[in-house]
């Protein structure tokens, strides 16, 4: 279990410096599944509801992220902090559930830093290979007031 | 040529209904004078109807800076009630969506019925000398009114009826709104570094269109998308409608799924916009209906609420087609809303500076394609409700810009 949990913690730590350094074929090809799945929820307490911000395959998104040059966006970088706190593994120990909190900062080209968003990273993962893939991950945010809006991923 | 400073504060050479001065984004006065003459006595749209379905469910929410709770009575009835208690002021419910008969202050425990009745009050023999009683303590109930589903409050008490206020501004959405029940599926809110005029010109004049990759790929080398036409309606509202964008130029956008499934009383492709003076717009896209309403909170601060709509009890492979939809331009990370966030923080970067005097709106090609003429109608409104000209609103006299 050292080992796996290692080999995960590799694996989504390595996904937030390849997102912080907005590296996202990268991310996709080193750390994802072809089949990988993307989502951003959050539930609402307003509308009673879970809503869906966000849901790409590994294609889609990857079509999404090369636009980014192309749109207005807000400038500098996010920070990803992650924390994994479970891994759950199936009983053939082939695909492992992790959880992780997470916290986003995002610094302006200025230097100004401001928090952007909390929630957690419901990750599944694929342990059949040499190392741990992403086959899904759902970013859960407890942040729904947020400072502006981002066409990146988290 | 750049300008020297002279020439850049000078008075633009236009009529007043071409210009503003950028001191009605960043006065304080101007600021409050707004929240009392304009939000304080319009109707106000503060949730959708969808929101409180059940008797008894209620939904907190805010106009002119007032806390409002609104909902829906045994009776069927919606009503709201500003939600103070009248004890000693404090907030009397506390979360944004719940269901409930009786709401109780945390404070000294006086209790409401969800008529705005006081129907409990610990000790109450004490106030017998003074001849309070329960039976004059209730909430301060607002007048309420729905209209397709869009739950609307006024403040005053003896502002002009609702229909009136509205006039045909929301019979292009009559058959989409009306014809089968809605829902939120989303909101979300953003608070921008902005005032919130800008945000609501941003969603008012379509000539912002070409700072969106998603519009340029799919409209805006049409030369036919230009020929909509904007009707400017009475007290400042607007709609454009309908037209229709080729989303075929489009590579991912779900062109299909949009031409196969749009929303009641609407063709495949068929878009229409409906804003309401000052806060609201509806966009209706096909497949996804958008509402963007305003919670001013300073000069330069404005709270955003976003919703998406769809029909109530759709299939869950409908509602989901929609949700993608709707997310993927309107949605906070979506392709357009973050470009629209930015753009109006970047004018009020500037303006709270005091470093631009006036922003123009002159572009005129005949009430259609990208005028300027619903803007120059927002201000007409906005001027006669404020009893100040947009282009000269302190008539000469230095404004009182926040830091």
């Amino acid at each position: 279990m050292t080992v796996t949990r290692d080999a995960v913690m590799d694996v989504i730590y390595g996904s937030c410096l390849l997102l912080d350094e907005e590296r996202y074929d990268d991310w996709l090809d080193e750390l994802c599944d072809p089949g990988f799945r993307y989502s951003i929820t959050a539930y609402s307490t307003e509308i009673k509801k879970r809503m869906t911000w966000l849901d790409h395959g590994a294609e889609s998104l990857r079509a999404l992220c090369a636009m980014i040059p192309e749109h207005v966006t807000y400038q500098g970088r996010f920070h990803r902090h992650a924390t994994l706190y479970r891994i759950s593994l199936a009983e053939d120990a082939r695909t492992a559930e992790a959880v992780s909190s997470l916290v986003v900062i995002h610094t302006d080209l200025e230097g100004e830093s401001r928090f952007y968003a909390a929630g957690r990273y419901n990750d599944t993962l694929d342990l059949s290979g040499a190392q741990p893939r992403l086959l899904a991950r759902n970013v859960d945010l407890d942040t729904r007031v947020l400072e502006f809006g981002s066409h990146r991923p988290l | 040529m750049s300008r020297n400073l002279a020439e850049w504060r000078a008075v633009p050479a236009l009529p007043h209904s071409h210009f503003v001065d950028n001191s009605i984004y960043t006065d304080e006065a101007v600021f409050r004078e707004e929240q009392a003459k304009i939000f304080g006595g319009i109707w106000k749209f503060v949730c959708h109807e969808g929101e409180v379905p059940d008797a008894n469910d209620f939904r907190t929410c805010q106009a002119a800076g007032q806390p409002l709770v609104v909902t829906r009575g045994e009776d069927g009835r919606v009503r709201t009630f500003v939600n103070a208690c009248s004890h000693r002021g404090t907030m009397v419910v506390t979360e944004p969506a719940g269901n409930a008969t009786h709401w109780t202050c945390v404070f000294h425990q006086w209790v409401y019925d969800n008529l705005g009745a006081c129907v409990a009050i610990p000790r109450d023999e004490a106030y017998r000398p003074c001849e309070i009683d329960r039976s004059k303590v209730g909430l301060r109930e607002v007048r309420t009114e729905v209209r397709l589903g869009l739950v609307f409050v006024n403040l005053d008490d003896d502002a002009e009826p609702l229909d009136e206020f509205l006039g045909d501004a929301l019979t292009p959405l009559e058959s989409v709104l009306g014809e089968r029940p809605l829902e939120p599926f989303h909101y979300h809110r953003c608070v921008l570094d902005t005032n919130w005029k800008l945000w609501q010109l941003t969603n008012t004049e379509p000539y912002h269109e070409f700072m969106h990759v998603y519009n340029r790929k799919t409209n805006l080398t049409r030369k036919d998308f230009f020929d909509r036409a904007f009707t400017c309606l009475p007290n400042g509202h607007l709609s454009i409608g309908s037209f229709k964008p080729n989303y075929a130029r489009g590579t991912d956008y779900g062109t299909d799924e949009m031409r196969m499934r749009p929303l009641p009383g609407l063709q495949p492709d068929e878009w229409i916009i409906v804003d309401l003076f000052p806060d609201v717009m509806i966009n209706v896209r096909t497949t996804v209906a958008r509402i963007d309403s305003l919670i001013p909170l300073s000069p330069t601060k404005t709270l955003v609420e976003y919703r998406g709509l769809g029909i109530k009890g759709e299939p869950e492979e409908d509602r989901a087609m929609r949700i993608r939809h709707h997310n993927d331009v309107w949605g906070p990370f979506g392709r357009n809303l973050p470009e629209d966030n930015r753009g109006t923080e970047l004018q009020m970067k500037v303006m709270r500076g005091d470093a631009i005097p006036y922003s123009i709106h002159a572009r005129e090609e005949g009430g259609t394609g990208q005028d300027d003429k619903p803007v120059r109608e927002f201000f007409a409104e906005w001027g006669r409700l404020m009893g100040r000209d947009p282009a000269n609103p302190f008539n000469g006299a230095p404004a009182t810009r926040v830091s």
